[in-house]
Order: C-alpha cells, then sequence, then structure tokens
C-alpha cells in the first residue's frame, strides 16, 4: 500500500495531539517536521524516523510530500501557508488560522484556485453529541444560545499577547463560536465588551481578562458568549442551546438533552480529533471529502471572532451581514 | 537502510555512520538511529542537521522499535565501538525479519569469557561483519573463520577548513613561529596521551617551540588538565575540550600526533592525510595501514622516549615531513575516500537484499 506522506510545520503541543492519533493510521508516513525551534523538530523527527528542518522552506524543498500539517501559534501564520499553497499541497492548519484577515481572505482565494483539499482544527464539530444536537435542533431550531469558555490562562506565553494570540475570543473561544454557526447558522450582528485586569502571575498579560458578546444568527436566535482566563482551573467551556421545550448543554465530553423529563447526561464516545483527522487523511488519499471544517467555513467563523474583538474595541455593534 | 548505534559516546563511530549515509544516498536511503543517551541525541541531532532521518529508541526497552524495523527497514546495520555493545540491536533486527550487517570500529578486543560467548552468539544473528582494517580484519577472522567477515576500509569525506590559518593560530595563542602539534582523540586510555605526556618535555628540550593542543572529551580529561599543571607545562599544553571546528584547527596545525595504544581505523589520521597535514603515529594496526608501512614516523605504543624521537625527527626536518605529507595525501585519494567506502558497503547491502523480481510482498521473519 503506498503510504500518505505527510510533513508537519510547528512541533509544539497541539501538534503532538495530532501525531498521537495520525501514527496510529498505517496508511500515513510521518516524514519531515520543521520547527523553528529546531530540538522539537529533532525530537518529533527521532520518533518516527523522520527528518528534521528548522524552516518550513527547507521542508518544503528537500522532501516530497503529499500533505502538510499546519501547527503553529497564531502570530505565525503567513509565509507557511503561502509556500504550500504554492507548492499545490493539500493542508490541515489549526485554528485560528491567522491574526489578520486581510491574509485570510487572500489564502481562502487562492486555496478556491487552485482548488486544495484543506482542514481546520475545529474538532468539536466531530463530536458523536454535536451530532446528537444537530438531530435535535432539526425539529426545533434553537433561539437563544449562550456559549462559555471560563477557564485557566495557558502556560505558552504567547497566549498573554494580544499581538501573538488575538486574546481569548479569538484563541479559544472561537471552537465555540464554531460550534454555534455550525448548529445554529450564520451570524448577522455582534457586540461585545471586555475589561482587563493586570495580574501578578502573569507579567505583561494585556489580553482582555474577561470578555462578552452577544450575537444575532441569521435565522433570528440570539446569544451570547462569555469568556474569562481568570480561573485557575477550567470551569466551564461550552454551548447552552434553548428552543420550543428543548434545553441543549454541550461540552466536549458530554451532552445534556432536557424536554422536560429530567436532565440526562450522556458521555462523548469516541476522539473527535481522531474523526477529524481520518476525514483529512481519506480526501487527501482521494475518497470524496467529508472534511467537516475547510479552510473557507473557518474563515467564516474567524471572522466572527475578529468582528467581537473590534466591537469591543470600538464600542460598536458590528454588521457581519453588510460584509 | 538503518544504521543503528547503542554506543553510548559514538563519537568517531558516529562520524561514520554520518559519512556512510550521506556517501550512500545516491543509491539507498538510510536513517540513522540511536540510543536515548546524551551521545546518541547529539549523533541524531548531527545526523539531522546534515538532512538524514533520524529514529530515536530506548536502549533498554527495544521492542517498540523492532516493530517499527518491521515496518520501515529493508536492512539494519549496526555500528558497534567494542565488541560487547550492539549485541542487542542485531537480535531484534533478525527477529525483525531482516538482514542484519554490523560494523566493528575496533580490532577484537574482548578477554572475558562471557563476553566472548556472547559475541559468538550474536554472530549467529549477523549476516555480514564489517572490519574496518586489513588488522581488525584478522584479529576478528583468527578466531572466528573468514565466512561472516568481510573488510571495508574506513572512508573520510574530508571537510574543508574555512578560516584562515593566521587567524585559527592566533585564536589559539599560538605564534607564528611557533610549532604547532596537534591531536584529537577522546581522553581515555585508549588514545595513549599518557604517554604523550610524558614526551612533551623530551620535545621541548630539542624543538623549544612546540605548541601542544589537545582537542577532545572523555574520562582522563580532568586529571590530565591537571597534571599538566603540576608538570609545570601550561605554557606549551592547551587542552581545548570538544571542538566541531577540527578542519580548521588541522589547517592551522603543522604536526598531527596519535599516540593511541590500539584503534580501528582512526579517522583523524585519514583527516590529516587528506589535508596534507604530517603525522606521528603509533605503530599499532590500524594507525599503520592509514599511514603505511614506509610512513618515516612511527613509534612504540606506549613508549614516551620513542613518541618524542618520533614527534622530534618529523618537526625539525619540514623537507621531510612535508615529503611524508604528500605521499600521505595521495595514499588518502587512493584509498580512503568515503565514496569507495560506500560503493564497498552499498554493494555488499545489495548481496544481502532480495533481488527485485523475487522480492516476496509480505517479508516473512
Ligand atoms: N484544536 C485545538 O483544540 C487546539 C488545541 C491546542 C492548540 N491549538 C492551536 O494550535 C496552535 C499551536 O498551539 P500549540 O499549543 O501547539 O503551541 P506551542 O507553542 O506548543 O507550539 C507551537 C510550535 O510552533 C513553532 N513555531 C512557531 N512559529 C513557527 C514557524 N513560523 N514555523 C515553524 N514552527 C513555528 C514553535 O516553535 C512551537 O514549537 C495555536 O493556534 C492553538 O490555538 C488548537
Amino acid at each position: 500500500m503506498n503510504r500518505t506522506r505527510i510533513g508537519f510545520i510547528g512541533a509544539g503541543g497541539i501538534a503532538q495531539r495530532h501525531l498521537g492519533v495520525l501514527e496510529q493510521f498505517d496508511d500515513v508516513d510521518l516524514v519531515a517536521f520543521a520547527d523553528v525551534d529546531f530540538d522539537r523538530a529533532l525530537a518529533a523527527a527521532a520518533r518516527f524516523g523522520a527528518r528534521a528542518f528548522g524552516s518550513h522552506d527547507e521542508l518544503l524543498s528537500d522532501e516530497s510530500l503529499d500533505a502538510v500539517y499546519i501547527c503553529i501559534p497564531p502570530f505565525a501564520h503567513g509565509a507557511a501557508e503561502r509556500a504550500v499553497i504554492a507548492k499545490g499541497l493539500p493542508f490541515f492548519v489549526e485554528k485560528p488560522i491567522s491574526l489578520d484577515l486581510k491574509f485570510a481572505e487572500e489564502l481562502a482565494a487562492k486555496i478556491d484556485a487552485a482548488g486544495l483539499i484543506t482542514g481546520v482544527g475545529y474538532h468539536w464539530r466531530y463530536l458523536d453529541t454535536v451530532e446528537e444536537a444537530r438531530r435535535q435542533l432539526e425539529q426545533r431550531p434553537a433561539q437563544l444560545v449562550s456559549g462559555y469558555w471560563l477557564d485557566q490562562t495557558p502556560p505558552p506565553q504567547w497566549w498573554w499577547h494580544q499581538d501573538q494570540s488575538g486574546g481569548q475570543m479569538v484563541e479559544q473561544t472561537t471552537h465555540i463560536i464554531d460550534l454555534a454557526r455550525y448548529l445554529v447558522g450564520d451570524v448577522t450582528q455582534v457586540f461585545a465588551m471586555a475589561g482587563h485586569r493586570d495580574r501578578a502571575d502573569f507579567p505583561g498579560l494585556d489580553v482582555a481578562t474577561v470578555s462578552t458578546a452577544s450575537l444575532r444568527f441569521a435565522s433570528g436566535a440570539i446569544g451570547n458568549i462569555g469568556s474569562t482566563c481568570l480561573l485557575n482551573w477550567g470551569h466551564r467551556v461550552g454551548l447552552h442551546l434553548f428552543a420550543e421545550g428543548l434545553a441543549l448543554e454541550l461540552t466536549d465530553h458530554d451532552i445534556m438533552i432536557d424536554v422536560g423529563a429530567g436532565r440526562p447526561v450522556r458521555h462523548a464516545e469516541g476522539d473527535p480529533v481522531w474523526r477529524e483527522d481520518r476525514d483529512f487523511i481519506d480526501a487527501v488519499r482521494g475518497a470524496p471529502s467529508c472534511i467537516r471544517c475547510s479552510y473557507a467555513e473557518a474563515l467564516k467563523t474567524h471572522r466572527i471572532a475578529l468582528a467581537i474583538n473590534q466591537s469591543a474595541q470600538t464600542g460598536q455593534p458590528i454588521d457581519l451581514a453588510a460584509r | 537502510m538503518v544504521l543503528a548505534t547503542d554506543s553510548l559516546q559514538p563519537s568517531g563511530l558516529g562520524e561514520h555512520m554520518l559519512t556512510l549515509a550521506q556517501s550512500m544516498s545516491g543509491r539507498f536511503d538510510a536513517v540513522i538511529a540511536a540510543g536515548e543517551s546524551e551521545g546518541g541525541q547529539g549523533l541524531l541531532k548531527s545526523a539531522a542537521e546534515a538532512g538524514l532521518r533520524v529514529k530515536a529508541f530506548e536502549p533498554y526497552a527495544l521492542q517498540p522499535f523492532k516493530t517499527w524495523l518491521t515496518q520501515y527497514a529493508d536492512l539494519l546495520h549496526v555500528h558497534a565501538g567494542i565488541g560487547w555493545e550492539g549485541h542487542d540491536l542485531t537480535r531484534i533486527g533478525k527477529a525483525a525479519g531482516l538482514p542484519v550487517v554490523r560494523t566493528e570500529h575496533l580490532p577484537y578486543l574482548l578477554t572475558s569469557p562471557v563476553q566472548q560467548a556472547e559475541y559468538r552468539a550474536c554472530l549467529l544473528s549477523v549476516d555480514r561483519v564489517i572490519t574496518v582494517s586489513r588488522a581488525a580484519y584478522d584479529s576478528f577472522t583468527s578466531r572466528h573463520g573468514v565466512d561472516s567477515f568481510a573488510l571495508v576500509l574506513n572512508g573520510i569525506e574530508p571537510k574543508v577548513s574555512r578560516g584562515k590559518r593566521k587567524d585559527i593560530r592566533s585564536s589559539l595563542g599560538i605564534a607564528e613561529d611557533a610549532q604547532m602539534v596537534l591531536t584529537v582523540a577522546r581522553f581515555t586510555p585508549q588514545k595513549g596521551y599518557r604517554s604523550l605526556l610524558e614526551a612533551v618535555p623530551k620535545v621541548l628540550a630539542q624543538v623549544p617551540r612546540s605548541r601542544f593542543v589537545w582537542v577532545g572529551e572523555g574520562p582522563e580529561f580532568p586529571e590530565l588538565g591537571t597534571e599538566v599543571r603540576e608538570a609545570d607545562l601550561a605554557d606549551a599544553v592547551t587542552l581545548l575540550g570538544h571542538r566541531a571546528d577540527v578542519p580548521d584547527l588541522l589547517s592551522a596545525a603543522d604536526l598531527v600526533v596519535l599516540p593511541s595504544l590500539f584503534e580501528g581505523l582512526p579517522l583523524v589520521l585519514l583527516e590529516a592525510m587528506a589535508a596534507g597535514v604530517p603525522v606521528v603515529a603509533t605503530r599499532i594496526g590500524g594507525s599503520v595501514e592509514a599511514v603505511g608501512e614506509a610512513h618515516p614516523f612511527l613509534a612504540q605504543p606506549a613508549n614516551a622516549d620513542d613518541l618524542a624521537a618520533a614527534i622530534v625527527a618529523a618537526l625539525s626536518d619540514p623537507v621531510a615531513a612535508r615529503i611524508a605529507a604528500e605521499a600521505g595525501r595521495q595514499r588518502f585519494d587512493r584509498t580512503f575516500k568515503a565514496s569507495r567506502m560506500a560503493a564497498e558497503t552499498a554493494d555488499l547491502y545489495s548481496s544481502l537484499l532480495p533481488t527485485p523480481s523475487s522480492q516476496p510482498q509480505v517479508r516473512s521473519a
């Protein structure tokens, strides 16, 4: 069997998550790793008998690949994607796709023109519980949306800085925004507020420490999403949806569906990242694509996250339908 | 092709593996595999920097490595620094259903009956043992017969110096009119630094402007540093520790000395020969093979007087030294190029691989 040759750009935390899945696929070869921190590329390469590079340029020029995983922090997007697209390679990229909307739009156009297969790491779409929620909502569409990312502050220093991570709404809560879009449909208007407290344990942290956004959906549904990084533990990360005679609560590991007969909770089954990676690889190998979040889809979510930031900054509601 | 070592300090041996993998790249795609020791990690880093594929393994839990070999490898080539290394690797290579080649980087040195028995047992899971010098070949075949053994003389890809001789010397504090005597070797008893230390005052007595530069790491390093100071030789002997710029140091040197007690086929002599630097070596198997029987500057091993005499002879007769160096350069070109070593090794691999037409779809163990 010919194996699909995969290269990685970025070999940090989330790359390890995908590697743990991809190494289980016997139709995949992990052949090369590039990281600006060469030792990280080396450590990953030495796990798989692969080659290590200090930059994406060397990786792309020296290795023959079938597809690329781009697992770099928000601020680092740009040159890597351009080079991968120029090579005509399918790629999977982690969210958020960039901090610069113009750049993401330019890429989306190039990807479209080249007809490239892409996937983006909005893996909540692959939860079996989310499929169940979709079935419930087909009968009774959601009217009120209530989303949360109430959590601790991630350790990587880049996360603390607005100009590197884009802040919590763009970096983390974007999963919830994407899920809301997936289950409720397009967002037409956002209005957001954000607050900040300096914190002794996180010197230099300049992102909003609390933020909240009101949303209006094309379907007529309305909602709110709140984020904070002030806790020292994960408190609640999820999405609550309310419809005629239906209350539904989703987290990344369970679902509660209340139709007036108690509050039954069911655990999610299987690994959504496994399904996400499998769909991407299958598409690269020529099967009809079942990828649930392409670059173009992710761009729609990302627009909302960036509009939330902009609204919080300007104090003005932002009309997305008008764009 | 997987080139693997479990040697804890694969210095010269590691260099050899990299040279081999790079020089064979036209014919075979090689992976460098090493244990998760500090030395092993260093080798993997050098390999990755050279653009080679790399694979780490856990030396005391080889099962995952075996699984990986079964899936990805066509042949396992184990590199052993000394006879007791690499046995587990050869065993899992065989268990993974692969042809196994083993290179012995030193002559046969095992003296304990247990180790000797282990070595005999290990031969059963090896298809071919490569020895890197005629002397090493003889030391193995005299005990084990010739059937499993092959002779592929060591070879190197000489690296070019980038610096200017004058600048390098001044960075080392070596005066223009000094005679720089360079030794590059690990600080282990094998390398014979002790006899060199004893020879230094004898050389200084006759060639007062000689300056000794010693490059390497190893267990004897701290001790020898102290002894140099105690013997009041700190002005004449500089210990540099590990250096990545050996080609530069060679271009700055007037003479290279390797006082070893035993060797496989020492790479540093080949490097010196390729660079056209005169050498003093000891009259031991691998070293004599490198420089040739006719080499004028040979000393008995572990004999400070003899070593001093050879160094003095080379330093005080520049014409003879230059002729010997030129002969060394030509000898290198004829015999010790990496391309020759790689071609012979690749032929040996090919002889062990299934021929393309009869290649089975699924490899049987
Ligand atoms: N889908 C998810 O649930 C999920 C989970 C965690 C992280 N992520 C996302 O993945 C991205 C990376 O996060 P992480 O946790 O892996 O971060 P990380 O800091 O652990 O790793 C990022 C790696 O990228 C490397 N890098 C930076 N710039 C590079 C460049 N230009 N070329 C090559 N390598 C470069 C860094 O050296 C580092 O090794 C973030 O955008 C994050 O939001 C997604």
